[in-house]
């Protein structure tokens, strides 16, 4: 029956994720101010780069309607993520963020060769491979709920971090790698694209604890359960040579 | 535990005011609303635009909602009215069938390799051949077999008669069968 077979395909479909629109739909249906339209623009050209970072600007205080008269504070910076402050508490609702589709731990290395495991996790409970991360990310998971993300840096922070007021956030070094830790309270992240502008529909709220660090060209970003000193055990175990 | 409100009995308090309830239709709804103004325009960005004013056009329409009258058609008329306005002739968009020659190629049968490899030879024919379809037999084909809408919805998402739902997907499967089979 062709039925049964278009219903089998449609079963296997990947969809995108549905964007939370309650925030959004909430924002506009007070009767004042009037609605405003959401706008979107693709920049082309010399001026992309300086416009995506204006637009990131832009974006970011219009999500957090508290700060919309200033501009976020910026806490901190590596080749993956800029991390902002956030005026008010994340919103404990949100789906966790979307790290892409299992892979086999072969086909992660085929797709991404610069892959190191970390010595002190060994072997990985799962590997997902992520189009949409900063154009082709592998993450590798275990089963304790540890996550370590990988991808070629690009000069471009990808992931957008807004830290509320109980998210400490602290400037550390893997060996002599810049990096930063934040812990003490879930946080929102947002995904940007390679032109550094938001990807809709792809806030996330992330629950564990995050390191952030770059070796070289390779950008690094471990979720844990944890505290520091694990983090930094695990970190400092990825041979990086 | 109180059960929780049925659609009905949130639409009817959102039409008194109470934005809470609105906003729980919100949550049931947007998976929906938003693979249905997916399917209309093909595009993510849009069909996320699409759903969100549909939302806020049905908060604004709640007034002139009809009590009792079941939420879902409705609302996905909306939407579907705002997806259609958002549908560029311009460009090249990539429909559902793109999604689903993926689907195809990644498509798991229980019974090992060799079977794995007929099912998703079987799919990848299907895909292609729902890709050579109109579009009007592509979208009447998704909107019942892929999100699984009944035949009063597709007619709201259609703006046209149950019956003639009917008939455009009996017509649609036709032509689909006759692809296959080319």
């Amino acid at each position: 029956m062709i039925e049964q077979e278009l219903r089998a395909l449609g079963a296997a479909l990947e969809w995108p994720q549905t964007p939370d629109l309650v925030p959004a739909v909430r924002a506009r249906m007070a009767p004042a101010p009037p609605a405003r339209r959401r706008w979107r623009w693709r920049p082309h050209g010399p001026l992309a780069l300086a416009a995506a970072v204006l637009l990131v600007l832009v974006v970011a205080t219009a999500l957090v309607p508290p700060a919309r008269s200033a501009v976020l504070r910026v806490l901190g910076l590596t080749g993956s993520a800029r991390i902002v402050q956030a005026p008010r508490a994340p919103d404990v609702s949100r789906g966790p963020l979307d790290l892409g589709r299992p892979i086999a731990l072969a086909e992660a290395r085929r797709r991404a060769p610069f892959l190191r495991l970390p010595a002190a996790l060994g072997a990985p409970a799962q590997a997902r491979w992520s189009d949409r991360l900063a154009g082709g990310a592998v993450t590798l998971r275990w089963t304790d709920g540890d996550a370590l993300t990988e991808f070629q840096g690009r000069g471009i922070p990808f992931l957008e971090k807004f830290a509320s007021q109980p998210t400490r956030v602290r400037r550390i070094r893997v060996g002599t790698a810049p990096g930063y830790f934040l812990d003490g309270a879930p946080h929102e992240v947002l995904v940007m694209d390679r032109n550094g502008i938001p990807i809709q529909g792809t806030r996330a709220l992330v629950r564990g604890n995050v390191l952030l660090w770059d070796a070289g060209p390779i950008a690094y970003r471990l979720e844990t359960r944890r505290g520091l000193r694990h983090a930094l055990a695990v970190a400092t175990s990825v041979r990086t040579s | 535990m109180s059960r929780p409100a049925d659609d009905q009995q949130l639409a009817e308090r959102a039409r008194r005011g109470d934005a809470a309830a609105f906003e729980e239709l919100v949550r049931r709804h947007q998976p929906i609303a938003f693979r249905t103004a997916l399917v209309l325009t093909g595009s993510p960005a849009d069909a996320e635009d699409a759903a969100q004013d549909g939302f806020v056009k049905a908060w604004r329409a709640l007034p002139r909602f009809r009590s009792g009258a079941p939420f879902r058609p409705w609302l996905l008329a909306i939407v579907a009215n705002e997806a259609r306005t958002r549908r560029r002739a311009a460009g090249r968009r990539e429909g559902w069938t793109a999604r689903a020659a993926v689907a195809a190629e990644t498509e798991p049968a229980p019974d090992g390799p060799l079977a794995t490899v007929l099912v998703r030879e079987r799919a990848a024919e299907l895909a292609g051949a729902l890709s050579a379809l109109g579009e009007r037999d592509r979208t009447v084909l998704a909107l019942r077999y892929v999100l699984d809408l009944p035949e009063r919805e597709i007619a709201a998402v259609l703006g046209c008669r149950p019956g003639t739902v009917k008939s455009r997907l009996s017509r649609a499967l036709d032509r689909l069968r006759e692809e296959v089979a080319a």
